[in-house]
């Protein structure tokens, strides 16, 4: 311990746990044979061709995540048939086994399919502005957060926020799903999970955020290329409008989907992820009282425009907005976010009348879209945050 | 790159024979593995090999003028310049925006209004790792405990890339002399290195990704939409995720070191088993708690001048300890919370010692309920270390002990979550000579048989751990 007698903190030389050293230094650790070399290699590599083969699905979906191109096919033209091996061995059978097990089989399996648009390819005649629904603490509005890494501090705080409206319940934590969109399906479907995970939850709102990682050749049916092409164009479209309808298609949930906002690399924004916030738009307005579009491009923006890691607030202290990447978020700029999602539902749906009216009333109504706010309630809103917490 | 992933075991597939290959020829060793460590670091972004570069080649020549200096205002206004120069990059990566928020925001609360145009620092992973080691280097020198070696050498010891991401931290004295011993590649530690690789995977990829993902994450980040019992649930959950985490990060990196004939020292010692905080410190982050006692708490003047200041020095040593793990007060008020307790445990002794009471007699009983309290105090100031401000550890805190949400549903606490909490704290447990005898066992397996086995052991990890790797905690530190 150098020439410091008796430090009493951090590591002294001696032994920490009496009994445990003690024994450890009657018993030792019995002799250990090392080993050449050549045999470490050996035992490697067949350590990690039999891994490859037990894991051969796992392994092939992987590959099949890869960005299109060189290293995909690379990857895919091992995987492929180290896979048909696998399977041919029955080889694969002790990893569909475990999963079975800890319940996630189906792990592995790659689903291609992308439902279309439901929605009539020409418009109606113009339909009247439908009512808003009115929700309260007894009746609280139900949330479903979900989306890519985009969603995810976003999504924390709209579920914070939404939680202190008191109005506002949500179904468990952000649903997040990294590296994720509709132009790889392989890597995850989001129109089948989707399909899957919403009708139980018979949600009044699923606020979603993807589209990040879509600026890229789309795969799975319908795939095509290059990006920005009009064919990719199209094929874009019917997948965002498949998955809107999809959604919304119980004539219940209402579709928030949070757009991209501007990210450092200002020229991959102005060219990809603004094209593909056009599409996304156009396709929501298509869908009156069904989608609503999230603009965040203003929410995140300096005051010239574009994009900034640090804005000001309205008391003139400045706040770190944007993560070190330049492309997600800190939680001050997820709570912008969250504050417009907020906004927009504001508009969509009735979450205000609730404080002047009878504190007997117990399920959602429907009042005139012109109902206006009132004053805070202390009490009800103590009460409403208990009852829509969980 | 990360451990856990194919893109690294393509590479250190290639890097493992090719090391032992040229291990005869020193000079060719040596550039090889600097080229290889810093493809592995420039992996996550090219750049910063430049800030390794600049960093090597400086602290060298800080160490070498120190070395060679003739007097003692020399060396240490040289150590000074050293000093200053790896805490001032330290500084600007990761405390910078840290800094002018809080300057801005105090000048402005005090009528000042100013705008800086700031634009938000990339952190370079592993800068407090290596610029902790770079610090030792021309430390010892200056104390005359280490000469410095040939540029090279230091080069190497830097970038390695084992360890350069997240530890454990190294002192060149420990590293610089295996640059010159004869390694035989007749003889490698490869069973303590098989299980080391294997547990560490085990404990990153299924444990803590696992509790990070089903529970730990979630309750973080929106405490108020879970009941007291997930809220308790998680915080423990959190507890032996960020162990997992970082000492299966660790225990993958010394089984690789020593795979290539190196020996790294020990990181975590069954930190949930401590029995006091001191015991916890002697346990957890081993190279970094010794790092801060003999480069920090020992120049600050250690027990040696009363009582006060010790005290203080404990608190210091603490909250800076937790500052370097990140730029955020909830970072220093771990640490205030850890110096406190370290505090009160020096008080109790040196009480007890005045009044010449003897030692408390070690019963198993009394064991239990100091490990008890220890770990509950370890797991109150993790509360402060993950929560990403003081509103979440109020909401974390209240949430726990409001009677109002005791009996809320918890769905997150399954049994998957239990037994991954289980599994990371018993371990813990599992006597060190229980280990020593199935590594002996498995070294005495041929090389076919040990394959097989760790191949079964990849299907259990792969198929059992989350879709995905999730960075390593530490690697943001």
């Amino acid at each position: 311990m150098d020439n410091e007698p008796n430090v009493p903190v951090l590591l002294p030389e001696g032994p920490t746990n009496t009994r445990r050293r003690r024994a450890t230094k009657e018993v030792g650790d019995p002799p250990r044979r090392t080993t050449p070399v050549g045999h470490v290699l050996l035992a490697m590599i067949i350590a990690l061709v039999v891994g490859a083969l037990l894991n051969a699905p796992g392994i092939r979906k992987t590959a099949l995540g890869q960005a299109v191109g060189l290293k995909r096919d690379v990857a895919t033209f091992f995987a492929d048939p180290l896979d048909d091996v696998s399977h041919s061995l029955y080889l694969d059978r002790p990893r569909a086994a475990l999963q079975w097990a800890i319940g996630r089989s189906g792990d592995d399996d790659v689903d291609l399919t992308l439902p279309s648009p439901t929605l009539p390819a020409t418009a109606g005649p113009p339909v009247a502005t439908p009512p808003k629904r009115a929700f309260s603490p007894a009746s609280p509005l139900s949330m479903y957060v979900t989306g890519d890494s985009l969603a995810t501090t976003p999504g924390e705080s709209l579920i914070n926020l939404g939680l202190a409206t008191g109005v506002i319940s949500a179904f468990g934590p952000v649903d997040g799903h990294v590296g994720t969109g509709l132009a790889r399906p392989e890597v995850f479907n989001w129109p089948a999970y989707l399909a899957e995970v919403i009708p139980p939850l018979n949600a009044d709102v699923v606020a979603l955020t993807i589209g990040s990682n879509d600026d890229q050749t789309l795969t799975g049916e319908g795939g095509v290329g290059p990006l920005l092409s009009p064919e990719w164009e199209t094929e874009y479209r019917r997948r965002v409008g498949g998955l809107m309808d999809s959604v919304t298609g119980n004539g219940k949930t209402v579709l928030f989907w949070v757009g991209i906002p501007p990210m450092r690399n200002t020229e991959r924004y102005e060219t990809r992820y603004r094209y593909l916030n056009d599409i996304v738009k156009s396709e929501a307005e298509k869908r009156p009282g069904k989608v609503v579009w999230v603009d965040t491009e203003a929410v995140l923006s300096s005051f010239g425009g574009g994009y900034a890691d640090y804005l000001e607030n309205p008391d003139g202290s400045i706040v770190q907005v944007r993560a070190g990447d330049g492309i997600h978020f800190t939680r001050a700029g997820g709570d912008r976010i969250a504050e417009a999602v907020l906004a927009a539902m504001r508009r969509t749906f009735d979450l205000e009348s609730w404080k002047t009216a009878p504190s007997t009333t117990t399920t959602s109504t429907t009042v005139p879209a012109t109902s206006t706010t009132s004053t805070t309630n202390t009490t009800s809103t103590t009460k409403a945050k208990r009852q829509s917490g969980k | 790159m990360l451990f856990p992933t194919v893109t690294f075991a393509i590479f250190f597939m290639i890097v493992l024979p090719v090391s032992w290959m040229l291990m005869p020829r020193r000079r060719r060793w040596k550039l090889f593995m600097l080229a290889a460590s810093y493809f592995f670091y420039g992996y996550w972004n090219w750049r910063f090999c430049f800030l390794i570069a600049v960093s090597t080649i400086g602290n060298q020549i800080f160490a070498t003028f120190i070395h060679r200096a003739d007097t003692e205002r020399k060396k240490r206004l040289l150590l000074t310049g050293a000093v200053v120069a790896n805490l001032g990059l330290l500084a600007y990566f990761k405390y910078f925006d840290f800094f002018v928020t809080n300057a801005t925001n105090t000048l402005d609360k005090l009528g000042v209004h100013i705008s800086p145009e700031i634009v938000a620092v990339t952190l370079p992973v592993g800068i407090s790792f290596f610029t902790f080691q770079a610090l030792s280097y021309v430390i010892d020198t200056y104390r005359g405990t280490f000469e410095p070696g040939r540029l090279i050498d230091f080069a190497v010891f830097l970038s390695f890339f084992p360890h350069i991401v997240a530890g454990p931290i190294v002192r060149p004295a420990e590293f610089m002399p295996q640059l010159k011993e004869r390694h035989d590649p007749r003889h490698v530690d490869s069973s303590r290195a098989f299980f080391l690789i294997v547990i560490g995977l085990f404990k990153k990829v299924v444990i803590a990704n696992l509790l990070a993902t089903q529970i730990v994450d979630a309750v973080f980040a929106s405490p108020n939409q879970h009941s007291s019992l997930e809220v308790l649930v998680a915080v423990v959950a959190y507890a032996v995720q960020i162990y997992c985490d970082f000492g299966g990060y660790t225990d993958m990196a010394i089984g690789i070191a020593l795979l290539l004939g190196f020996r790294f020292p020990q990181n975590f010692d069954s930190p949930y088993t401590s029995t006091s905080i001191q015991d916890f410190w002697r346990r957890w982050h081993m190279t970094l708690s010794r790092w801060l006692r003999d480069y920090l708490y020992v120049p600050l003047g250690g027990n040696r001048s009363g009582k006060w200041r010790t005290y203080r020095n404990l608190m210091l040593t603490m909250v800076i300890g937790g500052l370097w793990h990140g730029a955020a007060w909830t970072f220093v008020a771990w640490g205030a919370i850890h110096g406190t307790f370290l505090c009160v445990e020096h008080w109790r002794r040196t009480r007890r010692q005045a009044g010449g009471l003897p030692d408390p007699t070690d019963t198993r009983a009394r064991r239990v309920r100091a490990r008890l309290i220890t770990f509950t105090i370890v797991c109150f100031a993790w509360i402060f270390f993950r929560s990403e401000s003081f509103t979440i550890a109020e909401q974390m805190l209240a949430r726990l002990f409001n009677p109002a949400y005791w009996l809320d549903p918890s769905p997150l606490v399954t049994v998957g979550v239990l037994l991954a909490i289980a599994a990371g704290i018993l371990e813990q447990y599992v006597p060190r000579r229980t280990w020593g005898r199935l590594m002996a066992k498995f070294s005495n397996l041929a090389p076919v048989a040990q394959g097989l086995m760790l191949g079964a052991s990849l299907l259990v990890i792969n198929t059992m751990g989350p879709r995905g790797v999730a960075p390593f905690i530490y690697f943001r530190f």
